[in-house]
């Protein structure tokens, strides 16, 4: 057990994963020597201050009260944790105590108010936008199809010296948005927070307010889900695949990725879904009663998988021209903890698929540590595409048998976790009279966003937009 | 994997992108291109995915009269996507600004027309609808990119039998 678990245990404790520490506990947790839990998240808000670790593949939340707005930061511990506190203290006016950097995140003088989340909120009708002061790669020279810019010096070589990212202009209120409704009212904001997980944004959110009720949901609509989130992995895997293609013009490559992933939105669209699968995921029994994934998902393996082995054969024609972009450290992966096929390719094999009810683990079988740079990332995504078809067939073998699961109390607070095609993405949430009182996010680009100093010290400029490409980065689900 | 493949794979692949390309129905090949702009103002990024496999390989854009370019000064319409949060606003000002000739707007998206989901706020204006008068929309959550193309295809017909949007319309 760590020093870390050896603390914990004894302290107050709501539920089997929240503790709940006094100030000086939380100091004293904060500089604990020895081997450090991963850290996922790093939350606040006017109340109370919480971080989301992982103990092997447990969670665990640990939370502590405010004092006048303040709380010792988890970052002066933990660099991942400083990104959160930088949006907390935008959003919601708090600050933490001893953190290395304090800039806004989110708030870049746009906004018409100040800590908006606050009950201090302060209307600005002159604001005015912060312009970057030094060099500045715009997000349409970076190229992705989200919003991240980054404010960079240059070194020897004209190589990348420093390098602080931007997703400000990303921000569209979204926790502003979902506080105060129902799990019914949230969805469709929910569904449409990242196009990199229309259903795995869903599936966590719902698997957070499944656990406040005391939930398991049935096998019917357990396989439904994994069954669409496999469909949805091998969907965005194709995009990414394309995308780093095209910029090394491996344009027949990307061609075929193109076409594969449209064979699969128009199977979709054919048997009575959305292309993409957005609003797929449903509380509305009667809706889900409707869904008949079975003959999409089995139409879904005889589309992709002849075509499989050809995507493999073409990919092993343009490989090299991936290798040594963005290469990760497996020291990296692990200390930003980065997951999903960046994590993996890297050598960090977490795959929070392996702890989901129902999950036919046969199927997994891709090691990862493929050398951790844009060609490996593309490997790991090839050998997860081939894994997601075998998942496929075992679920459509065995849909909607019965699993054994623990019963555990209506506590009105969820924690829901999902391993998207670019990583794992976590809901926590409490619940009050039904209403959504809590509603924090970690999205799988935070801990690559932290990383982003270190993993482009050294590299042309030219090469950002591949190395960005090469992990899927995208910022929607962060900029909240 | 074995080098005698690779002549096969290669024709194979080959084959199957010329098989598939997806063309605009009863599409002719106009004597000069549309320019495309895309600027994402944002979204989940949905919308702006979608146009990126619309300038992919596997659409037939060129064949159907358009092309993307890489910024806005050189393009003749403007495709926004997502909700315009306020931090992006001067940069959409700045691009249709930067255009010249007969351009247009067009919103693509539920978030580009009025911010879809993400509603007017603190961060967000709200898609086009609040800035302009003048604009097109192309409708969806998000559109397929063979929607996108066929309603470039249906706008470039209407607008090119319209009159020119009036200079004023710049600064709206």
């Amino acid at each position: 057990m760590s020093a870390m678990m050896d603390f914990l245990r004894g302290k107050p404790r709501s539920g089997l994963f929240h503790y709940r520490l006094e100030r000086d506990d939380w100091i004293r947790f904060l500089a604990l020597p020895g081997r450090l839990l991963p850290l996922l998240a790093s939350w606040a808000d006017e109340q109370k201050a919480t971080i989301l670790l992982l103990d092997g593949e447990k969670p665990v939340l640990i939370s502590t009260s405010l004092e006048l707005r303040r709380y010792h930061a988890p970052s002066s511990l933990y660099p991942v944790a400083a990104w959160g506190e930088r949006m907390a203290r935008d959003l919601w006016g708090v600050e933490a105590l001893s953190a290395p950097d304090d800039a806004p995140a989110l708030d870049d003088g746009s906004w018409a108010k100040t800590w908006p989340l606050s009950r201090e909120g302060i209307t600005v009708p002159g604001a005015g936008l912060t312009e970057p002061k030094g060099l500045y790669m715009s997000p349409c020279y970076v190229g992705l199809p989200g919003l991240v810019g980054l404010e960079y010096t240059l070194g020897g070589e004209g190589r990348l010296e420093t390098v602080i990212p931007s997703i400000a202009s990303a921000h569209r209120g979204v926790l502003s948005q979902l506080k105060g409704l129902t799990p019914e009212q949230a969805l469709p904001i929910v569904a449409r927070i990242s196009a990199g997980g229309f259903v795995a944004h869903p599936v966590a959110f719902l698997r957070a307010v499944e656990q406040a009720g005391g939930i398991y949901p049935v096998p019917h609509e357990r396989d439904t889900r994994l069954l669409l989130l496999e469909i949805e992995r091998i969907s965005l895997h194709l995009f990414d695949l394309s995308q780093t293609a095209r910029l090394v013009q491996a344009d027949l490559f990307a061609t075929l990725c193109d076409q594969m992933r449209e064979t699969l939105a128009a199977l979709c669209a054919s048997y009575g879904f959305s292309r993409r699968l957005t609003d797929v995921i449903t509380l509305d029994e009667k809706q889900r009663e409707r869904i008949e994934i079975v003959p999409l998902a089995q139409a879904v393996r005889e589309a992709i998988e002849p075509k499989f082995s050809l995507l493999s054969d073409l990919y092993a024609l343009y490989g090299e021209r991936f290798r040594g972009y963005g290469v990760l450290s497996n020291d990296t992966v692990w200390h930003y903890a980065i997951g999903g096929t960046t994590g993996r390719a890297s050598g960090r094999y977490i795959d929070m698929r392996r702890s989901d009810v129902g999950m036919r683990l046969e199927a997994l079988r891709s090691s990862g540590g493929y050398g951790g740079d844009a060609h490996g990332r593309n490997l790991q995504r090839l050998s997860e595409i081939r894994d997601s078809l075998a998942l496929i067939e075992e679920i459509i073998a065995s849909f909607a048998l019965e699993d054994e699961t623990e019963s555990f109390p209506a506590l009105q607070e969820g924690l829901g976790v999902v391993e998207s095609a670019r990583g794992d993405i976590w809901y926590w949430l409490t619940l009050k009279e039904g209403r959504l009182d809590t509603i924090q996010i970690r999205d799988p680009a935070l801990p690559v966003l932290t990383a982003f100093g270190e993993i482009l010290r050294g590299e042309k400029p030219d090469s950002v937009p591949l190395i960005l490409a090469s992990f899927g980065f995208s910022p929607a689900g962060l900029a909240l | 994997m074995p080098s005698h493949l690779t002549p096969i794979t290669w024709l194979q692949a080959l084959w199957d992108a010329r098989q598939f390309k997806v063309m605009q129905p009863g599409q002719r090949r106009p004597s000069s291109l549309i320019r495309l702009y895309a600027l994402e103002t944002g979204s989940c990024e949905g919308c702006a995915m979608e146009l990126r496999t619309l300038a992919g390989g596997a659409f037939a854009l060129k064949a159907s009269g358009f092309e993307f370019v890489p910024a806005p000064g050189e393009a003749d319409w403007l495709l926004v996507t997502g909700a315009v949060t306020r931090s992006n606003a001067g940069t959409l000002l700045a691009a249709w600004q930067s255009m010249q000739g007969r351009k247009l707007l067009v919103a693509v998206g539920a978030c580009g027309l009025d911010g879809g989901p993400f509603t007017a706020s603190y961060a967000v204006l709200g898609g086009v609808r609040p800035l302009s008068r003048h604009y097109q929309v192309i409708k969806g959550c998000p559109p397929s990119p063979q929607d996108v193309l066929q309603a470039l295809g249906v706008l470039a017909e209407e607008v090119w039998a319209s009159p020119p949007v009036p200079a004023a319309a710049d600064s709206e």
